[in-house]
């Protein structure tokens, strides 16, 4: 007899727990359900307008299935950006280590090997520091914004034209080595060899239609 | 006590910030701005309003055998919500708090209060406890990464997420840095304990001097 109520005893909590369980289990079936086309909506958007951000102009974006061979080691996606169905350019995201972190930004280059705007989409670099990276101040000067292959920026202590931020060469010297990392995949895309280089570059050669 | 005092509790007598000291971590890595500050103390609210309720509710059901596994599936479910509507009504809140969302499951103060409170108490008064609690923990958030964000960052009331830029209090590169990293965390909550403790003795000081010369 009291060996029967301490099984009945024992069958209530496994119950009470189960039930519990199962419950939860069915409102967060339904939570899910309803926020995750969302939640998916949103990091759609946010990879687009981070795209267009990069690469003004372009309308059509598709991202490459696999990486070019020869890559840099921080690439992590590549999006070919079209306008009118012909490629004008690349966006490369990439990941280089800053001090606190993998630094993870986009950059966009022209066809023709310039680059056309960069983002930080997240870092964890030092606040009030490294963290500047993300301001104008250092993303839209001259000597990034008007760089490309054949202007490669680098910082001045490296012998380049891009002024660090005080105190933060680690964190600005991984950013220069994610636009010159995205460069090289530019190259691979739109090299002359490939014989996809841009409208820019051909009239330079002087052997286009003129 | 009455159902305004279980609430009024949370807030001063024991608030789980600066009373009890509960649920620090969370505490230490999000108060870097006041926006942060809220939106933590606002989800923990939530979480420990629903926890306290249905704890409440089921206190007589809940064996008291399983009742801590009982209890972490009821917050962890609440939980899971606040994580996945924040995740897509305020992305940018959500990645700025990250882990620290999942991390409510095992905050002090929630299993505390459904140990402590819920579990003892009707639903009318594990609610205002819950009510009481979430918003002492988050005034004393808020209270935090205000002098942070001011101090630390020169900044008040950032919030890019909701197209807020902020005010800027102090001129750039004038701004006490150290604050808004990890040390500034722990020197800013200790000095504001000691604030406290001094306050709430001087307080209490003047209460019995006050009751004796009633007498």
């Amino acid at each position: 007899m009291s060996k029967n109520k301490k099984i009945m005893e024992q069958l209530r909590l496994v119950l009470v727990l189960t039930l519990i369980a199962a419950f939860s289990g069915g409102i967060l079936a339904v939570v899910n359900h309803l926020t995750e086309p969302r939640i998916k909506e949103l990091e759609r958007q946010a990879t687009n307008e981070a795209l267009a951000l990069c690469l003004p102009g372009a309308g059509d974006f598709q991202k490459e299935e696999s990486l070019p061979a020869g890559a840099g080691a921080d690439v992590s996606e590549v999006y070919l950006g079209y306008v009118n169905n012909e490629p004008a350019g690349v966006v490369v995201k990439v990941e280089p280590r800053g001090y606190g972190g993998k630094i993870s930004m986009m950059v966009g280059v022209t066809a023709g090997g310039k680059v056309a705007g960069v983002k930080i989409l997240s870092h964890s670099e030092t606040p009030g520091l490294g963290a500047k990276i993300k301001k104008d101040d250092f993303l839209q000067q001259a000597a990034i914004r008007e760089s490309g292959l054949e202007n490669p920026p680098a910082l001045v202590r490296d012998g380049g034209k891009v002024e660090a931020i005080t105190n933060a060469t680690i964190s600005c010297r991984a950013v220069v080595r994610g636009i010159n990392q995205a460069l090289a995949v530019a190259e691979s895309f739109f090299a002359p060899a490939d014989g996809r280089l841009g409208t820019e570059a051909d009239g330079e050669r002087g052997d286009g239609e003129g | 006590m009455k159902r305004w005092q279980v609430f009024a509790n949370g807030i001063f007598r024991e608030n789980p910030i600066f009373r009890l000291v509960l649920g620090m971590c969370p505490t230490l890595a999000v108060s870097t701005a006041v926006v942060n500050g809220l939106g933590m103390g606002l989800a923990a609210t939530f979480v420990l309003v629903c926890s306290n309720v249905i704890i409440s509710l089921l206190r007589n059901v809940i064996p008291k055998e399983v009742r801590i596994p009982c209890y972490i599936v009821v917050i962890a479910t609440f939980v899971t919500i606040v994580d996945k509507v924040m995740a897509a009504s305020a992305p940018g809140l959500h990645q700025v708090l990250g882990i620290f969302i999942p991390l409510i499951v095992v905050n002090c103060i929630i299993l505390g209060r459904a140990e402590a409170f819920a579990s003892k108490n009707t639903v009318g008064r594990a609610f205002m406890d819950g009510l009481g609690m979430g918003i002492g923990f988050t005034l004393g958030l808020v209270l935090l990464s205000f002098f942070r964000e001011v101090l630390g960052e020169g900044m008040l009331l950032v919030a890019e997420d909701f197209g807020f830029t902020g005010w800027r209090i102090i001129p750039e590169d004038n701004q006490a840095l150290m604050l808004i990293l990890p040390p500034g965390a722990f020197i800013t909550l200790g000095l504001l304990l000691a604030g406290i403790n001094k306050l709430s003795a001087k307080l209490s000081a003047a209460k019995d001097l006050a009751g004796k010369g009633g007498e």
